[in-house]
């Protein structure tokens, strides 16, 4: 008799879970969410990574294109291609960019230079960013303090992350001045800890 | 302003889904067998498949067990099954021209390369009630012995050149142009007017067979510009092969199956083209499974589309969207749900304008 082994990413069922979390996220701007049952479950792959995979498990397929910013991006691609018949795009071109390499602030300016915004007619057909970062947190003693506001939000709420470039936010302000234009964020950690920030959020710093 | 969701009846709905259960089997003495409409109803379900846009006979049939046989109802819960699912391939360009027939007709050349396939139909039948069929216990044993000699003659599967290649090769055929533009998905993105060329042919593709058969026949009868003679109608199996997901070279495919389908081309009116030459204009219709009135009424309102004019039939938003099976039924099925609201305030102004009236009356007399 074969024995099911329950520790395989079950591309249906995770997958649903993580999208209820990632919708919650969404809903609820600056909440950190766990998704670290299921991406343990893709252990071949270093930690970091596995978080940013079943979120792309979960979003990409033959529909919508993907591009990764990773040192593995061609083990990744194949495996993504496997699993879900989606074809890498470039950058100007993704609906899904999965980041997992820390980035220069030039880099980084190029990169959200690129990315598609949407139109105002079409808003939708922008890019959503995935981006890992060090560590989310809603304890006050990490360092970096951002506080959030706006839809989904009552009043102001306070996130904490570590390795998340100011570049990223700047950027970001100028791509989303002009609503509903503008990119979507998804935070992950090696943790398995997810965060979002829609377009709609506003972010400023916290000033020490 | 939004609508006021109305709440309670919970109870009430939740008896109403089980008497809805119980009503389709109270009376039976045993349930039906889902391969028994699949292989017995071959052209409610053919039908079904039609207006639900998924090619699945065995899913057409059960859709059709748990409605009682309503097609609407069918051809929506298809819809709403095919809705759910992932789509991880398109497939290749299937050319009808190369199917499998079983039947294949014209009705503007007597004699056509290949000869005239009737095949199966019902177009030749008396249309008399036969009530041999109300007792029909071993009728499956006897057909197998009857026509078991001739099962066998039946593995020559024809593919039948297409009738039209030869007008098309005698240049009589005017739209004959190759657009090789990647086709508008009527089930991924909103559809705006004018409407591609090729999101008109997917929404008669699976559009409602009885309202288009009547859009039709209202052009043909004079409100319309279209009355063409069939060309070609073609029923039978063409292959559908997708390109091989993991494959190096572009051009590998792998067959995956096949479809029955029916193609009509029709040959209408001429016109004069640039350079002065007359040239037929073709109508054409495809439609999952053997839906052969269906294929003739896209062929027609295809046509009638191209053309401009007054009539109904020439209107490409009134076509289209109101032959839609699911929009159709779903919007007028919705006037069952609670219009409190709506009709409250519609008695509150008629009301209001009575009491006006009243008083008007009142004064002058």
């Amino acid at each position: 008799m074969i024995k099911a082994d329950y520790n395989v990413f079950d591309t249906t069922h995770d997958t649903q879970y993580i999208y209820r979390k990632l919708l919650d996220c969404m809903a609820r701007p600056g909440k950190i969410q766990s998704i670290q049952s299921v991406t343990r479950k893709l252990n071949d792959f270093p930690d970091g990574l596995s978080t940013l995979l079943a979120i792309a498990l979960t979003l990409v397929d033959r529909e919508v294109s993907y591009h990764l910013i990773s040192d593995q991006s061609n083990r990744v691609h194949n495996y993504l291609k496997w699993k879900t018949f989606s074809e890498q795009a470039s950058i100007e071109n993704t609906d899904y960019l999965f980041i997992n390499q820390n980035l220069g602030e030039d880099k980084i300016y190029q990169l959200m230079s690129l990315v598609k915004k949407g139109t105002l007619e079409d808003p939708h057909q922008s890019a959503t960013i995935i981006l890992h970062v060090d560590e989310l947190s809603i304890d006050q003693n990490k360092r970096q303090a951002f506080h959030l506001s706006g839809p989904g939000i009552n009043g102001v709420t306070t996130c904490y992350v570590k390795g998340l470039p100011i570049a990223w936010i700047k950027q970001r302000q100028i791509i989303n001045s002009e609503y509903p234009i503008g990119v979507d964020f998804i935070l992950t950690t090696t943790a398995g800890e997810i965060m979002a920030i829609p377009r709609t959020t506003v972010i400023e710093r916290k000033e020490e | 302003m939004g609508y006021v969701a109305v709440t309670g009846g919970r109870t009430a709905i939740e008896n109403a889904n089980k008497l809805v259960h119980s009503y389709r089997l109270k009376d039976a003495e045993r349930a039906i067998e889902v391969k028994e409409i699949e292989s017995q109803m071959r052209l409610l379900v053919d039908r079904v498949m039609g207006e639900g846009g998924l090619y699945a006979p065995e899913y057409a049939a059960l859709a059709l067990k748990q409605t009682e046989g309503d097609v609407h109802e069918a051809a929506f819960l298809l819809r709403a099954y095919r809705s759910t699912l992932p789509r991880n391939h398109y497939s290749m360009i299937t050319d009808p021209g190369e199917m499998r027939g079983i039947r294949r007709i014209s009705s503007s050349f007597k004699d056509i390369p290949g000869g005239q396939v009737l095949g199966p139909t019902y177009d030749y039948t008396h249309r008399l009630l036969n009530f041999d069929l109300r007792n029909e216990s071993g009728a499956v044993e006897q057909f197998l012995e009857d026509f078991a000699l001739e099962l066998d003659t039946e593995m020559d599967t024809p593919s039948f050149p297409k009738v039209m290649d030869l007008l098309r090769e005698q240049g009589l055929v005017a739209n004959r142009k190759i657009d090789e533009v990647e086709p508008f998905d009527i089930t991924r993105e909103k559809l705006a007017f004018p409407a591609p060329r090729s999101a008109r042919l997917q929404l008669l593709s699976r559009g409602e067979t009885g309202a288009m058969t009547a859009l039709a026949y209202s052009s043909m009868r004079g409100y319309g510009a279209v009355h063409p003679t069939i060309g070609e109608l073609r029923v039978g199996y063409s292959e559908v092969h997708i390109p091989y997901p993991f494959a190096d070279e572009e051009e590998d495919s792998i067959y995956i199956g096949e479809l029955k389908l029916t193609e009509v081309e029709t040959v209408n009116s001429f016109t004069q083209n640039n350079q002065g030459d007359v040239e037929f204009m073709l109508g054409y219709g495809l439609t999952f499974g053997q839906n052969e009135v269906k294929a003739i009424a896209m062929a027609i309102l295809e046509r009638s589309l191209e053309t401009q004019g007054q009539s109904p039939t020439q209107d490409e938003e009134f076509v289209l969207l109101h032959i839609d099976s699911v929009e159709a039924q779903g919007f007028v099925s919705h006037l069952k749900l609670p219009h409190y609201i709506t009709f409250q305030s519609m008695l509150d102004r008629i009301r209001q304008a009575q009491k006006e009236s009243k008083v008007e009356t009142g004064s002058k007399g």
